[in-house]
């Protein structure tokens, strides 16, 4: 069986970009929560916990 | 601008709807308090305050207890439908829980959610600076202990480092901007740092 072939920087550069994009995505969300009516983001973040 | 939280004689009370890890947490600190002193730290802390991720478990420390006195919170948690993933018996348990090993609970017929019930250190500086400080934080009719902001953000930041640790860390920094303080970092650090040694 061939093996693809993987290129180590390439692929840790993938990561720190994605780790990058979910810290971006933390700043966005709480963004968002400080927007909203407590209610709206508790009740999604309750259904979020719950399931 | 709503904050998603507001402050009342130092309480951070968080404006959201209970949730089921809520409820079981609350579950296992009514009993617990009667016996003991503790505090909330890990996921649950950045949770709470709305992070968006869950949790199979929760981390609470407590100080060593007795022998007799663990017998009787043991045997309470039982009662009112815990179970112990270490042991049935309460004397095995505790050789766990005396040794600053942690030991795990959840709901009967449950594994998940656990808390892991974590014996406390008291050589270790930063654990008896965070279980002394404790920050109050309350959703609805639920109070509960965890260290300070600043501390627990540090702690993740400095000491666990893993991906989720960070996440966490910026959420609790973000959500908490208009709280935290320069100078409470400045002060907590060497102290956190000082466990590594």
């Amino acid at each position: 069986m061939k093996l693809p072939k993987i290129n180590l920087k390439e692929l840790e550069k993938f990561k720190e970009k994605n780790f990058r994009e979910r810290l971006e995505f933390i700043d966005k969300y709480v963004e968002w929560i400080k927007k909203q009516p407590n209610k709206k983001w508790s009740s999604q973040h309750k259904d979020l916990i719950d399931n | 601008m709503n904050s998603g939280y507001s402050i009342k004689d130092n309480v951070i009370i968080i404006d959201r709807e209970l949730t089921e890890l809520d409820l079981f947490v609350r579950k296992f600190l009514n009993i617990l308090t009667r016996y003991s002193d503790y505090l909330i730290v890990s996921g649950f802390v950045s949770i709470s305050t709305g992070r968006s991720r869950s949790t199979e478990d929760i981390d609470i420390i407590a100080p060593i207890m007795n022998k007799e006195k663990f017998k009787k919170l043991f045997g309470n948690l039982v009662k009112n439908n815990f179970w112990c993933y270490n042991s049935d018996d309460y004397e095995e348990a505790y050789e766990y829980f005396k040794n600053v090993n942690s030991i795990r609970f959840a709901e009967k017929g449950e594994l998940f959610p656990n808390i892991e019930f974590v014996p406390f250190d008291s050589k270790k500086r930063a654990k008896n600076f965070e279980f002394n400080n404790p920050q109050i934080i309350k959703i609805k009719d639920f109070e509960f202990k965890i260290p300070p902001i600043e501390f627990e953000i540090l702690y993740k930041e400095l000491i666990l480092k893993s991906k989720k640790d960070i996440e966490d860390a910026r959420h609790l920094r973000v959500f908490f901007s208009d709280f935290i303080k320069k100078e409470k970092f400045i002060k907590y650090k060497p102290i956190i740092l000082s466990d590594l040694k």
